[in-house]
């Protein structure tokens, strides 16, 4: 009778999941297209160099269309908490390794999320925990950056696992994981690094941030190379058993 | 009375606005005025912490100046230079003061927001734009204490057969510290399937759906925020009226100061110790109630 129930939510979500989509395109495009220019105008009519106040706004703007998702899409309860488990454990599993510069599980958990609930799925858990880590390490500039660089690698993750092309196994996981984290996390916060030390930015400056990130960077893929060795079988193979057993497939 | 017994709306709107000017307004009077409010309300709330902190900030302000002024080289005054023969330039010496300035000052306003905005005004605040995602937040929020305590005690009573994450050679401890992973997730996981059952039971996803709250506006409140918004406007008034315009390239060119921009400072060093006045004068307030309760009661007694 219950997985009547949910099927018949499944159904209705998905009938008007069309509309929704569009609406949420309609944002996105009227941010792109409109704000983010306005954003750089009035960044520019400022005066000179306020990269670091833009960037962070752009950053900001780019998460919309996400959470939008997520708002709309009536996520179920059970799914809910099962997403907000598995962020409170990237959480705890940055704190846990509070010791250890760089080399935090984070990264791993997010991609796991994303391979088993989805893309979406995959980019709220990497942006909360990224909010929510940093009411113990501390907020500041860098916090919309760290959202937005870790739930895009849920995101991504998810995705490519949704077309096929990342397979649920060891071995592409952790490749997937390294690369992920040295050409996209990375770069990313050292993008944010740029923005925040140099209020000018230059091919030199640049060069020297992202020169500097290298050796930062390794140590992150490493960490996240070994969670997912570790982590990422037991932790689907829980996934997967959670979802069978309480219903919560998705087709 | 601290600033975090006000409305979480109006903590938002005064910390996004301090931040903001902190950033945009480069001139060096606001700057310093911002530097020396966050840092007196900063050691304010966190006392000796938040003071050896601030401290830490100076070496690198330094140390960034030193970087920025080796690397940069526009300017037109030329006072030395680097190593490799670059020369080194007042202009960029002196912005790269203000943006060391500028950052550290942010990130004690930061340390400010820290003190005075906990988690439950987060998710109160984003309650009434994303309510989805913040009963996501405060799920969230409470499990991660209720996660580390399961560890705990998961781990207490793995000690006591042998299998503590300290117990064995490094092989033993690694294969100890994955189970107890395993089991925290394991137990929170089919744990959470339960309250999420609950809520479904109670009308989760129901339409009318309120959430509960503990604070209100109250008159204090609206005082408050009338007083934040005609500063913010003075503010705002000062940034059209050019008066916190400067230039750093080519050549240093500040505004002449008029007894106008003595009006603008003013408002905006009040802006900026606005919270931090109100506690001490609430303090002042409360020292002097119980002094005279004091005095009452030990003439009582004689």
């Amino acid at each position: 009778m219950a997985v009547q129930a949910d099927e018949a939510v499944n159904t209705d979500v998905k009938k008007t999941g069309a509309k929704r989509l569009t609406k949420r395109t309609l944002v996105a495009a009227f941010l792109i297209l409109v704000i983010i220019p306005l954003t750089i105008y009035l960044g520019l009519m400022l005066g000179d160099r306020q990269y670091y106040f833009i960037s962070m706004l752009i950053i900001l703007y780019t998460m919309i269309p996400f959470f939008m998702v997520f708002e709309k899409r009536k996520p179920k309860a059970r799914e809910l908490v099962v997403i907000a488990v598995l962020c409170a454990i990237a959480v705890a599993g940055r704190a846990v390794f509070i010791f250890l510069p760089f080399f935090k599980p984070l990264v791993a958990i997010v991609i796991i999320t994303g391979i088993a609930f989805g893309g979406e799925a995959g980019f709220l858990c990497g942006a909360v925990s990224g909010f929510v880590s940093n009411f113990i390490f501390g907020q500041g500039p860098w916090t919309p950056w760290q959202m937005f660089a870790y739930g895009i690698a849920g995101f991504l993750a998810g995705v490519l696992h949704q077309k096929g092309w990342l397979k649920e196994k060891r071995l592409p996981l952790c490749i997937f994981g390294g690369v992920v984290v040295m050409l996209v996390v990375g770069p990313l916060l050292d993008t944010c690094t740029l923005f925040t030390m140099s209020s000018m930015v230059s091919t030199e400056n640049a060069a020297v941030v992202y020169m500097a990130g290298i050796p930062v960077n390794s140590i992150h893929a490493v960490a996240t190379v070994i969670f997912l060795l570790l982590l990422s079988q037991p932790m689907l193979d829980k996934l997967n058993r959670i979802k069978l057993k309480y219903s919560m497939l998705q087709d | 009375m601290r600033f975090d017994s006000y409305h979480p709306a109006i903590n938002f709107i005064f910390f996004t606005a301090v931040i903001a000017f902190t950033v945009i307004f480069r001139h060096p009077v606001y700057l310093a005025i911002s530097y020396a409010a966050a840092f007196a309300y900063s050691v304010k709330l966190n006392g000796r912490r938040g003071f050896s902190f601030n401290l830490a900030l100076i070496p690198f302000i330094t140390l960034w100046t030193w970087i920025y002024a080796s690397f940069t080289h526009f300017g037109v005054t030329n006072i030395g230079e680097t190593a490799v023969g670059n020369m080194i330039t007042l202009e960029s010496l002196i912005y790269g003061v203000v943006t060391g300035v500028t950052a550290a000052a942010v990130l004690m306003w930061m340390a400010c927001v820290h003190a005075t905005v906990s988690s439950d005004k987060v998710v109160y605040l984003f309650g009434r734009v994303t309510p989805k995602l913040s009963l996501f937040l405060s799920i969230l929020l409470r499990l991660i204490p209720r996660i580390k305590d399961r560890a705990r005690r998961i781990s207490t009573a793995r000690r006591a057969v042998g299998r503590g994450t300290n117990q064995g050679n490094l092989v033993r401890r690694c294969i100890n510290a994955v189970q107890l992973a395993s089991i925290v997730t394991t137990w929170t996981m089919e744990n959470m399937i339960e309250t999420a059952d609950s809520m479904r039971s109670r009308g989760y996803a129901l339409k009318g759906r309120s959430s509960f709250s503990i604070y209100r506006f109250d008159n204090r409140d609206r005082s408050f925020v009338i007083m934040l918004c005609a500063e913010i406007t003075a503010a705002l008034a000062g940034f059209a009226l050019d008066q916190t315009k400067v230039l750093y390239d080519p050549q240093i060119i500040v505004n002449p100061v008029t007894p106008t921009s003595y009006l603008f400072y003013g408002a905006y060093a009040f802006l900026n110790v606005l919270p931090m006045t109100l506690q001490l004068l609430r303090e002042w307030w409360f020292k002097r109630q119980s002094d005279i309760l004091k005095n009452v009661k030990d003439n009582t007694i004689q």
